[in-house]
């Protein structure tokens, strides 16, 4: 078997929140869509990118006698000249404060799962696995399928956190591979989804019930709450709705309220990304309980705050 | 449960917390005034006249609300000064008050007494005898910091699990009994008698000044009774009275008593003897018979077992210690570690969580001090609730419980000569994480701490000690003309084992000094099979001896291989001299040297085998080396691999290493990789940890981890780290504990100290208050690795 490559900026261990028990997520680089409140910027281009953090600069200068490319200029807030940069990685080798991270790494699926093997002990007594998250794994769909399908073959339990954006003969090929689909829906009006994430949401809609009621796959759906976006009532009745639906017709395993955040925010920065969503604030508890009693009372479904 | 201390239990913890530490001389004072009275007596029966007499003449206090009565001095947290040992306090009478961390105050008037009294000692010490005995060779690997004996130059031998079981069963009176029994048969015609007829006077006195002692509180518990207005105080009053007028003399007779009893017998202990280590051990265990025996006659409640417990753990908070100015830096914080262990199994294996287990785990998170430190055994059978339980109490960021493995304790401890019925019935932590056996061993568990990464130094340089000048160890082949890893690994080992045996010396000669001159009587008298064999504890009475010295460092020292072995001989990236260039001028005008020993060597604390295998085998050279020796008790050295904040001053005496650590910056602590070199999280971590041999630890292995408390919340952040600790142990792990705490608090807590008076942290094996440190271990503690989710 000709082992597939793909591009992956981070592999976290002791994850608690990404599917059953302790998790290795694996999140692979690139995404589709535009949602101004991504909270991993760094997931959003496929590929590589230098990163650079202001604050932890102390002027040494080091890196800019090193850059063979003369792409660091210390009168530049963002520091890097991404134009002449080619990313050789010299300035985070050598920077004694770790102000540069490059993001993004090629990897084989063989040598992935080594690495999500090594934390094998830990999925035996919390009955726990791997989660591909991103980014967008999808989007590289062979590299994908081949990664769960080892996993698989080695009795690994898997979880696939993803936007449901792609052809529905990729999430047909997922079917038989992933143990736990964790999908997001951003927003039920297709063209308030269209506005800000840049995609309608039909397709995604489409896959989320052929997982569930034709594939008899266990779904959870992850609605990110955005103050000014989704938070009307209006909203969360189709939520509400199209949640009853899949739990009526299949295995829907739970509804996930995740409270926007702007701990992104510091990334954005040392990757020189616009962060579109200003001054908004992260939902008080008492809304997100307000969404749960919401969707518990009126649609009888499993929510819960926090992934 | 309940869930919240009750009003009486606050406001003690309230006063406790607020009270500020003295220095106390009346110990030091009584002591010295007995022993001039009696230099015509041998030393064992000098001790028990001088326990006597001080138990006669201290002061003794019942405190507002409480329950449980015993005062260690002539206020709540007063620490004494112990001139038997070491007179280092002279020195610093009028910086006790001015210290960063670990401050006390003095009065002036106790400054003098304690200056009266000094001359006595001189040159009767502990230290003094000690220094004039020691070879100019181990003097001289001390001074290079190759390694320290300083805990038993300074105190006590402290880490008893005391025998609280045969006091429960018989009292000291039952013990005063066998020693009658013992000396009717025994006189000054058999020379072998000579020593066991002045052991068995000795711990009669002590039994009877036991008895007269507790006879004080009854006394002032009555007196204060008369003019007690409050009638529920006055009921608790004289119930306190009768409390102290039967134990611990005789067997007590319910519940109540019995908690008293064990009190008592703790705080003699502590009065007896300098040293911290004086551990409770299996309360939940000894203590369970008289709580079912009570709860089964229904006269006891729940809540009053639990205001018991409470009371008993804030009585163990107000014990305090002093330690020199030097020594704060290697134990900041007041550790006196009076460690409770629980949970675990009886002598079959069979598991022993009781009702009992369960109050203490509540208390433990109710009372929130750093004091008494608070152990959980686990082991293959442990339920998954109990496991949760602990996890739920770890949450709350007392770093506590600490979380030990039988698994590996036991075959450890077995592995030394302990029997199996032993060392599953009786084995719980004496201190920090030594393993200790209750009842039945006396254990210099502190011996000392040795420097492998000052041992790592000497190896480069040819034995020699660049800081202090001075050849050190044997002259082996200095780094420049080693011609291979294997050639340099020998030099190690070479100049290992010869520090070692240095060190073993020096422990042999202290703790006989200790042997010869500080005898203790009264944890003779119960202290298996001391009275049986009519000899002290310190002398070779008790049925296990263990001494136990630690390595500190390992991780600099297997990261430190590993980039040899790597860069220099296999990939040739740099010679051997252009390394020890490098290291000369500490990296500088060498950062692409440094850059390749940080990035591009494997780090210890990564599951990488090539390194970790190399820590593994440092180690077991490490244990098989301390393992040959014996000590003068007829026992046995015991290896260790725990650091308490040895790492930092360890660290400012050493140069650059070879893993890329600068010269003077703390050195990794214990069994934990060295700082910023865990780059995969706690799980990858745990199992480099988990795979070293830690049945050869038998004094204990120690292991920290730290989350944010955002990876604990919630049932699934406690199921997760259950999983996390049984995964640990069955890698091979044999202590873990968490420090549960927010970097931002810890700063916080730096900037406003007066705000987070009660903000308690792991330092090591033992808790401490965050305020009470030093700012050099505060920093430590900060900056070492916190793993975020």
């Amino acid at each position: 078997m000709q082992e597939k490559k793909g591009m992956i900026y981070s592999i976290q261990r002791y994850c608690i929140h990404d599917g059953p028990g302790i998790r290795t997520t694996v999140f692979f680089k690139g995404c589709q869509l535009k949602c101004p409140w991504c909270a991993n910027p760094e997931s959003q281009k496929h590929l590589p990118e230098l990163g650079f953090y202001e604050h932890k600069c102390i002027q040494c200068k080091d890196c800019i006698s090193r850059c063979p490319q003369k792409a660091l200029d210390l009168s530049r807030p963002e520091r890097i000249d991404r134009e002449k940069c080619n990313l050789c990685g010299l300035c985070e080798r050598y920077c004694s404060r770790e102000c540069y991270q490059i993001f993004g790494e090629e990897i084989t699926t063989g040598r992935l799962l080594d690495e999500v093997m090594k934390d094998s002990p830990f999925y035996r007594n919390s009955n726990g696995g791997v989660t591909v998250s991103g980014g967008e794994p999808t989007l590289q769909p062979d590299f994908l399928i081949q990664f769960l399908s080892m996993c698989r073959e080695n009795g690994l339990d898997t979880a696939l956190e993803s936007n449901a954006y792609a052809e529905k003969s990729v999430f047909k090929s997922l079917a038989r591979c992933v143990d736990h689909f964790l999908l997001d829906i951003k927003h039920m009006d297709t063209r308030r989804h269209e506005e800000v994430v840049g995609v309608p949401n039909e397709k995604i809609l489409d896959n989320i019930r052929m997982l569930v009621q034709e594939l008899g796959c266990e779904v959870s759906l992850r609605i990110p709450l955005i103050p000014g976006f989704n938070d009307t009532e209006k909203n969360f009745t189709m939520l509400g709705e199209f949640a009853r639906a899949q739990k009526e017709h299949g295995r829907l395993h739970k509804v996930n309220l995740l409270p926007y955040h702007n701990m992104g925010r510091s990334k954005y920065q040392a990757l020189a990304h616009e962060y579109s969503m200003g001054k908004t604030e992260a939902p008080e508890d008492s809304a997100m309980e307000y969404w749960k009693n919401f969707l518990e009372a009126q649609f009888k479904l499993p929510v819960e705050i926090g992934g | 449960m309940a869930a919240k201390a009750t009003k009486r239990i606050e406001r003690i913890r309230k006063t406790l917390i607020d009270t500020e530490p003295i220095i106390c001389p009346e110990r030091a004072v009584i002591w010295t005034e007995s022993y001039k009275k009696s230099e015509n007596q041998p030393s064992v029966v000098r001790a028990a006249l001088a326990l006597k007499d001080t138990l006669e003449k201290m002061t003794v206090l019942i405190h507002e609300d409480e329950l449980l009565v015993g005062n260690q001095g002539s206020a709540r947290r007063a620490a004494p000064l112990h001139p038997q040992i070491n007179l280092w306090f002279l020195d610093e009478l009028d910086t006790f008050e001015k210290r960063e961390g670990s401050r006390f105050r003095i009065s002036e008037e106790a400054k003098e007494q304690i200056r009266s009294i000094a001359p006595y000692w001189k040159g009767k010490n502990v230290y003094e005898r000690t220094m004039a005995l020691l070879p100019q060779e181990a003097v001289d690997s001390i001074h290079a910091n190759v390694f320290t004996c300083s805990y038993t130059m300074a105190k006590g031998t402290g880490h008893f699990l005391l025998n609280f079981e045969k006091v429960l069963k018989s009292g000291f009176e039952g013990i005063q009994r066998e020693c009658e029994q013992h000396l009717k048969k025994l006189d000054y015609v058999n020379p072998e008698d000579f020593e066991k007829i002045s052991v068995y006077k000795a711990v009669i006195i002590v039994c009877e000044a036991v008895r007269d002692f507790a006879k004080r509180y009854a006394a002032l518990a009555r007196e204060m009774a008369v003019s007690e207005q409050d009638a529920a105080r006055k009921e608790e009053l004289l119930r306190i009275a009768e409390n102290c007028e039967w134990v611990p003399y005789h067997a007590p007779r319910d519940f109540y008593e019995a908690v008293q009893c064990v009190w008592f017998q703790q705080l003699i202990a502590q009065i007896e003897s300098d040293g911290t280590g004086l551990s409770v051990g299996r309360l939940d265990f000894f203590l369970y018979p008289f709580y079912k025996a009570d709860r089964e006659k229904g006269i006891l409640s729940r809540e009053f077992a639990e205001e018991l417990m409470d009371s008993f753990w804030l009585k163990c908070g107000e014990i305090i210690e002093v330690w020199n100015q030097e020594d704060t830096r290697y134990f900041g914080g007041h550790p006196i570690s009076q460690t409770i262990t629980l949970g675990g199994t009886d002598e079959e294996g069979r598991d022993s969580v009781n009702e009992l287990t369960w109050i203490c785990l509540d208390t433990t998170m109710k009372v929130k001090m750093p004091q008494p430190s608070v152990c959980v055994r686990v082991h293959k059978n442990s339920t998954e609730d109990y496991l949760l339980k602990c996890a739920e109490v770890i949450r709350v960021g007392l770093g506590m419980p600490a979380v030990y493995n039988d698994e590996i304790a036991i075959p450890s401890l077995m592995n030394r000569g302990v029997s199996m019925k032993d060392a599953r019935r009786n084995w719980g932590v004496a201190g920090c994480v030594e393993m200790g056996l209750q009842g039945q061993m006396c254990h210099f568990a502190n011996s000392g701490y040795f420097n492998l990464v000052k041992c790592l130094e000497i190896t480069l340089n040819g034995g020699y000690d660049a800081k202090t000048g001075r050849q050190v160890g044997p002259k082996t082949k200095k780094a420049r003309e080693m011609a291979s890893y294997e050639e340099f690994t020998e030099a190690f080992y070479e100049q290992l084992s010869y520090a070692l045996k240095l060190m073993v010396e020096t422990t042999n000669v202290v703790n006989t000094m200790h042997a010869k001159w500080v005898t203790l009587p009264y944890i003779t008298a119960f202290t298996e099979d001391c009275v049986g064999r009519g000899k002290e504890v310190h002398d070779g009475g008790a049925k296990y001896n263990h001494d136990g010295p630690q390595g500190v460092g390992l991780a600099d020292v297997a990261d430190s291989f590993a980039a040899i072995r790597k860069l220099v001989y296999e990939e040739q990236r740099f010679t051997m001299p252009e390394l020890m260039e490098a290291l000369e001028h500490d990296f500088q005008g060498y950062e692409e040297i440094r850059t390749m020993l940080l990035k591009d060597a494997p780090k210890y604390g990564n599951n990488i085998p090539y390194v970790d295998s190399i820590a593994r085998e440092v180690l077991k050279r490490f244990c098989d080396e301390v393992g040959q020796y014996k000590n003068p008790r007829g026992g046995v050295f015991v290896p260790g691999q725990y650091s308490n904040s040895a790492n930092v001053p360890f660290g400012a005496n050493c140069g650059a290493t070879p893993n890329g650590r600068l010269a003077g910056t703390p050195i990794a602590e214990a069994c934990t990789p060295a700082h910023g070199s865990e780059k995969n999280g706690p799980t990858q971590s745990a199992l480099s940890v988990a795979h070293l041999d830690h049945v050869l630890v038998t004094n204990g292995t120690q292991y920290n981890q730290k989350y944010h408390p955002n990876a604990l919340k919630g049932e699934k952040g406690l199921k997760s780290l259950v999983s996390l600790i049984k995964t640990f142990f069955e890698e091979g792990g044999f202590h873990i504990q968490f420090n549960v705490v927010s970097a931002e608090t810890l700063r916080a807590a730096q900037l406003k100290p007066e705000e987070y008076k009660d903000l308690v942290v792991r330092v090591a094996g033992y808790t401490a208050f965050f305020v009470d440190l030093n700012k050099e271990v505060q920093d430590d503690i900060i900056d070492r690795t916190q793993m975020q989710f």
